[in-house]
């Protein structure tokens, strides 16, 4: 029976490589620093998806937000993150604000909450990503909120870690605090390497 | 004047003292008291200061290490000026934490309450103001209490201490929490509740590799059942969250402990408290300081482990676990070549390879030649697809990916693909369509090479619509393949090929065979439609399965494209000559395939919505969680542990049949144990993890851990009966 057996030729090689391009590893292990940023798409808080790749040729800043925390409230209470991102974003890097916390639990908010949020705080994040699921956040192995991490514009994660050297939820120190991200976006953009490229994050448990 | 003086002399007691009642404060879910262990300082002792934080429950504040978010309490101790250097605070000292894990972050706090102590030290030729009897203490205190949310506190906390021998009689202060009279024994058990120093007579050596640090500890004595823990004191060296392996063996504690992410640079040094828990003693800690080598070849520790680790699996930390006996090279062949051969049954297999018999039966005349070459094209189809999917496996674990046989079918857009085509084949069967004649005046001209071209194109069909079924016996040697270097691996792999094509290439080969068969009639029309039906059935336990992992918009995305898919198979039967009708329809499959799975983006992780507590009063089974699991194991309770998917048959059937009837039911009852269900189908890297652990990667499979930890957890075969179970459950009792 010649047709049967050639059209299960055909539909056979079709569907293998389907399978070839269905079976891909599941998420990697947490990002290191050194190799290429995992790849992720999320929505934001706008509704459109984003995803890393589309920033490619930029400085991506990862910062894992959860507006309960006193340690986020800290940092955007006094102002310090709002006064990073815009001086940062004014320098062409996008600046990724993500919320992995599960519904139900603290720091959740759907798209209106989140830019309500941001705007209280006269905050300028690039976009603010939804991650309700905790994908992208088990993706990066972000542990606290606030949780840093900087993609270089070839891909590579280059800072995985704290905000600043202060861990505490007192914004009394954060003038006297060494900002990690902007010391390793500095660095990065003036050609040398990062000189602390991976630091103990602080902060509130992500409430995956 | 001097009237004036006594006035105020008078007076000044009676204005309100400066926090002199404020020794205690309360914050948000707890209180929080600075006390002393006794009323007087006396130079050139130590005064024992005790921080005391009392939380309401639920509620937990940290360890000095506080883990993977949160804060640890901080002190500022303001001591009266003019004492100078000679009266100090010491370090705070931490009892020994509680390791408390929340999803895949882990911390080490405190719970209930807990009292932090700190020695207050006067040189004995320290000058203090002179005709002063006491000395005012001040502690500025800030803390993080969490729960699910955290809530930072502070408060200023202060004592007056009397200097000197005398002692004044205590009194309790307004508001003060501890009544004096309770002061010596909860400053008894805070010592307690430190880490003591090591005993002299340990040796206490580690080793770190890339992915784990390996503590081996030489007791002081023999042990029995002693389970160990650590705690480490700095941050980012171990993973919190990942469990830790200890074993005994006779008086050497072995310890793996998994390497941080974020620790790039190895360290030569591991700080810690060491928990060591046994049936005997209460628990007790150990602060350890251990040096750490790098591997050698030949490295004591190593050899003297209980089980080797894979060397082709370097994400995985080696497996301690007692009960991973590495499998004859022989077995596991020979398990392949039977779980192949038993895949020609599976209701994946099966309607397929009985169409191609049923060529075969009705063929009156075989070309012996022909035939021969027939079946080498089979097999080769078999081989080459086998190989394929084995490179892929290796690669992929190679390049530190946590798999294991049955990962594809973890991925929905797979499963979509496997459905599109079997709902496909299916349609075939039935007759909604033949290929048209265009296409088979192009063979007849080279019939030979296009008989042989399809062959190996129905060997490689075979493989593909074996994939989600996996056979008894198969599992074993899958899993023993993955864990040998790639070159046996791909032996096993051969041999389950030639397993799977041994039957179709026997009759083929000996035509003598075809007497077995049926003679050929009008039961063969049936017997194909029939065949198509199965392949439907199939169809629907794989929706069933995209189900679980995607929710019904899975299976409606699905259904939408086995409805392009029909559409295509109605157009090839409605317009069977155009070539042009063909394309369309190829392309319309093509979609069929392709655009649900785009549509199917987020995978849900396994939560199973199978009921906690099944029908009839059935055993609830709890989700599998390392944490969960060691937390069981510690306090002692005997769990079963069920690895298992919605896509794996075998497991289905081994649940139905012995797990669920009443004898089993009944013993784990009685015996008390905890069922646990760990849930594979969705990728799950804790699970791929917990079975690597025991040299598996494939389920079904199955532990039974025992009350004793003595006594190493027993695997069960992938075949259950229930006279095993039972003999597990007896031998755990």
């Amino acid at each position: 029976m010649n047709y049967r057996s050639r059209f299960r030729n055909a539909a056979a090689v079709a569907c293998l490589a389907a399978l070839a391009v269905a079976a891909a590893p599941a998420a990697a292990l947490a990002a290191k620093v050194g190799e290429p940023a995992p790849a992720f798409t999320a929505t934001d808080s706008n509704g459109k998806q984003v995803s890393l790749a589309q920033f490619k040729g930029k400085y991506v800043v990862l910062e894992w937000h959860n507006q309960g925390c006193p340690f986020v409230v800290k940092h955007y209470g006094s102002g310090n993150l709002p006064k990073l991102q815009k001086e940062w974003t004014a320098k062409g890097v996008v600046w990724l604000a993500i919320i992995s916390s599960a519904p139900g639990k603290q720091g959740f908010v759907d798209g209106k909450g989140a830019n309500q949020d941001m705007q209280a705080h006269s905050a300028a994040p690039t976009a603010t990503l939804l991650d309700p699921k905790g994908e992208v956040g088990r993706l990066y192995g972000a542990k606290t909120t606030p949780h840093m991490f900087i993609i270089s514009p070839q891909g590579q994660l280059i800072y995985n870690g704290a905000i600043d050297d202060k861990s505490s939820a007192d914004p009394a120190d954060i003038p006297g605090a060494r900002n990690y991200v902007a010391q390793a976006l500095t660095e990065a953009m003036s050609g040398r390497p990062v000189s602390q490229p991976t630091t103990p994050p602080y902060g509130c448990s992500v409430k995956y | 004047m001097r009237t004036l003086l006594v006035w105020l002399a008078l007076l000044l007691p009676l204005l309100p003292q400066r926090a002199d009642a404020a020794s205690s404060a309360s914050g948000p879910h707890l209180r929080v008291e600075l006390l002393a262990e006794d009323a007087a300082l006396t130079r050139g002792r130590d005064l024992q200061l005790g921080l005391r934080f009392v939380l309401e429950k639920g509620w937990h504040i940290y360890f000095e290490n506080p883990g993977d978010s949160g804060e640890p309490p901080r002190v500022v101790w303001t001591l009266p000026a003019g004492a100078g250097a000679g009266l100090r605070v010491g370090a705070l000292r931490w009892p020994t934490p509680q390791r408390l894990v929340a999803g895949p972050l882990a911390n080490y706090g405190y719970e209930d309450e807990v009292m932090l102590l700190a020695p207050l030290h006067l040189d004995g030729d320290a000058a203090v103001d002179p005709g002063a009897r006491s000395l005012l203490l001040t502690a500025t205190v800030s803390w993080l209490v969490c729960q699910e949310e955290c809530i930072p506190g502070r408060a200023q906390l202060t004592r007056t201490v009397a200097v000197g021998e005398a002692a004044p009689p205590a009194r309790a202060d307004a508001g003060e929490l501890t009544a004096p009279a309770a002061l010596g024994p909860l400053f008894a058990a805070a010592e307690r509740a430190l880490p003591a120093p090591p005993p002299a007579s340990w040796r206490l050596d580690g080793v770190l590799d890339a992915s784990a640090f390996y503590l081996r500890i030489q007791l002081g004595q023999a042990e029995e059942g002693l389970r160990a823990q650590f705690v480490p004191l700095d941050p980012d060296q171990i993973e919190n969250a990942a469990p830790q392996q200890s074993s005994v063996a006779g008086s050497l504690l072995f310890l793996n402990l998994r390497r941080s992410e974020q620790l790039v640079k190895d360290i030569s040094r591991l700080r810690g408290l060491l928990v060591l828990e046994a049936p005997a003693h209460p628990p007790r800690s150990f602060a350890v300081d251990i040096e750490l080598g790098a591997v050698k070849e030949g490295a004591p520790m190593l050899n003297e482990a209980p089980a080797a680790a894979p060397s082709a699996a370097p994400a995985a930390p080696p497996a301690m676990t007692p009960a991973a006996a590495p499998l004859p090279l022989w077995t596991a062949l020979l398990f392949a070549l039977l779980g192949g051969g038993l895949l020609n049954l599976m209701p994946c297999v099966f309607p397929v390879l009985s169409i191609k018999a049923l060529g075969i039966v009705e063929m009156s005349v075989i070309d012996r030649k022909k035939a021969r070459g027939h079946a080498l094209a089979y097999t080769a189809g078999i081989l080459a697809s086998f190989w394929a999917l084995a490179g892929l496996l290796i690669a992929l674990r190679y390049t530190g990916q946590q798999i294991g046989w049955g990962f594809h079918l973890q991925s929905p857009r797979f499963l979509i693909g496997l459905c599109v085509l079997l709902f496909l084949l299916g349609l075939n069967l039935l007759g909604v369509f033949e290929i048209g004649i265009g296409l088979t005046q192009l063979g007849q001209v080279t019939v030979g090479r296009h008989g042989y071209a399809g062959a190996f194109g129905t060997g490689v069909l075979a493989t593909v619509v074996a994939t989600p079924c996996a056979a008894p016996f198969m599992g074993t040697a899958v899993g023993f393949a993955l864990s040998q270097p790639a070159a046996i691996a791909l032996l096993v792999f051969s041999l389950l090929g030639i397993g799977l094509a041994l039957p179709y290439v026997l009759l083929l080969w000996l035509p003598g065979l075809r007497r077995i068969l049926p003679r050929p009639g009008a039961w063969m029309q049936s017997f194909k439609e029939a065949m198509g039906f199965l392949l439907f059935a199939t169809v629907l336990w794989l929706a069933w399965v995209l189900g679980g992992q995607t929710g019904v918009d899975g299976v409606v995305a699905l259904l939408g494209g086995l409805l392009l898919v029909g559409v295509a198979g109605w157009m090839l039967h409605r317009w069977a000559e155009r070539r042009g009708v063909t394309v369309a329809a190829v392309a319309l499959i093509l979609a069929g395939a392709v655009i649900p799975g785009a549509q199917v983006v987020t995978v849900r992780s396994a939560a199973s919505p199978a009921a906690a507590v099944g029908s009839d009063g059935e055993l609830a089974w709890e989700d599998f969680s390392p944490a969960k699991l060691a937390t069981y194991r510690r306090t002692g309770k005997a769990v079963f542990l069920d690895f298992t998917a919605d896509w794996c048959v075998a497991c289905k059937v081994n649940e139905r049949l012995v797990l669920r009837s009443r004898p089993v039911q009944a013993r784990l009852r009685e015996l008390g144990v905890v069922t646990m269900k760990a849930d594979w189908t969705s990728h799950d890297p804790l699970i791929t993890q917990a079975l690597a652990e025991f040299g598996r990667h494939s389920i079904p499979f199955y532990v039974v851990y025992g009350r004793d930890p003595n006594i190493p957890p027993i695997p069960l075969a992938e075949v259950l009966s229930t006279g095993q179970v039972l003999g597990a459950l007896d031998q755990i009792r």
